[in-house]
């Protein structure tokens, strides 16, 4: 596995069936990544839980941790879908610790980076479209679909914007899953580069191995940029996550 | 959330200040250190509205829509066997949507920027700043700052 690792950057992101399952002809089974997930979920459990079980008035630390957690989730939905958008704090909450807890898990070497796979960054973005469109549905009824005609517009260049704005729209999923993705990926695979640069300069001898300390320090450089990029991406989702419910909650009331 | 008696271990319970006066004792010490504490907020703030924008590719914003409007298009084809017609017409449609997509981001961007400029320049007023990143800012108007 380590040896796999050193040579192929790619390597890291191979999802590998621990415990092989079946539902009919479904394959269900127990892989690599639903372990990095379940670790995700009993992590975020154990930090809320035990993080708040002394419940002092003046905090420690890791109680000030879950605090800030908590108060930096519920200003972003506050200031981005309003009063009435904390009726959805508890799924941005969930939505953010889940995806900064597979970000920074991602962080430990030899660990497995679930939100550097397509699918799973997708389902959670299809899950929040499918929410923003339940949700606006349920409150608005029909005139949920007045999101795609701007107010202010002349009658006759509707045809072409209503068409745009519903692109637009469609678009939300993939653009909100493909940063995720890609930022995750990007910069895992680059730190393994890198690694590997280290690796052959310092094989190569001579004048390259003293070179290595180059690229060495790139990936200190480097992981120290992927932490701010797990939080980073974790926020971005959340606070797009708040806007598109914005939207299904206000409409265009409050431009 | 509070009512237990004893939350910070003094038993008896008599003074349900004391853990608050504590930490003012400890705040007052620390305020009379000789480190300086708002430049150092001041640029780490600059630093977070660039990272922030970095957060989004905006190349990301524009090619989805463009694959998005392209899919309706060529599947619109496919169901009115209607050569390659609609494929064209919802390509230019999902270009013009990435534009919009990518104005809407930078317009994002450019809130969180001034939100946090405005964080940094009441920073300065006080002597002393807690490591606040989670943006508390409850002296904002009525938010909503971050809307497209």
């Amino acid at each position: 596995m380590f040896q796999q690792i050193a040579n192929d950057p790619l390597h890291q992101f191979q999802v590998n069936t621990i415990l092989p399952l079946k539902l009919g002809s479904w394959d269900i089974s127990f892989t690599n990544a639903s372990l990095w997930m379940v670790i995700a979920v009993l992590g975020v459990s154990l930090f809320l839980t035990l993080g708040i079980q002394r419940r002092a008035l003046v905090p420690r630390r890791w109680q000030l941790m879950v605090e800030m957690a908590y108060e930096f989730v519920a200003n972003t939905v506050r200031s981005n879908a309003g009063e009435e958008g904390m009726r959805f704090f508890p799924l941005v909450f969930t939505l953010f610790m889940f995806v900064l807890f597979c970000n920074l898990f991602g962080m430990i070497p030899y660990s497995f980076t679930v939100t550097s796979h397509i699918i799973v960054t997708f389902a959670m973005a299809m899950f929040v479209f499918l929410t923003v469109i339940l949700v606006g549905l349920m409150r608005h009824g029909l005139r949920f679909f007045k999101l795609f005609v701007p107010s202010g517009v002349p009658s006759w260049i509707l045809p072409l914007i209503v068409p745009i704005e519903l692109i637009s729209f469609l678009s939300r999923p993939v653009s909100l899953s493909v940063r995720l993705f890609a930022n995750m990926l990007a910069g895992h695979t680059m730190l393994k580069v890198f690694a590997g640069f280290v690796v052959s300069m310092m094989a190569a001898g001579g004048v390259f191995s003293v070179m290595s300390i180059g690229p060495m320090l790139g990936i200190v450089f480097v992981t120290g940029l992927e932490f701010l990029v797990a939080f980073l991406q974790a926020y971005v989702f959340a606070v797009l996550t708040c806007i598109y419910l914005n939207d299904a909650i206000h409409l265009h009331e409050d431009h | 959330m509070v009512s237990g008696p004893s939350d910070q271990g003094n038993g008896q319970g008599n003074d349900p200040h004391a853990p608050l006066d504590a930490l003012g004792k400890r705040i007052d010490a620390m305020e009379n250190r000789p480190s300086v504490v708002a430049p150092k907020v001041k640029a780490r703030s600059a630093e977070d509205s660039s990272a922030f924008g970095r957060a989004f590719k905006l190349s990301t914003e524009f090619v989805a829509a463009v694959a998005i409007g392209g899919g309706m298009g060529y599947l619109g084809d496919r169901v009115f066997g209607s050569g390659p017609v609609l494929f064209l017409v919802f390509f230019v449609l999902g270009v013009g949507a990435g534009f919009l997509n990518v104005w809407r981001a930078a317009q994002l961007i450019n809130a969180r920027a001034a939100e946090l400029a405005k964080e940094a320049s009441a920073d300065q007023g006080l002597d002393f700043t807690c490591d606040d990143d989670d943006g508390d800012d409850d002296g904002r108007p009525k938010g909503r700052a971050g809307r497209p």
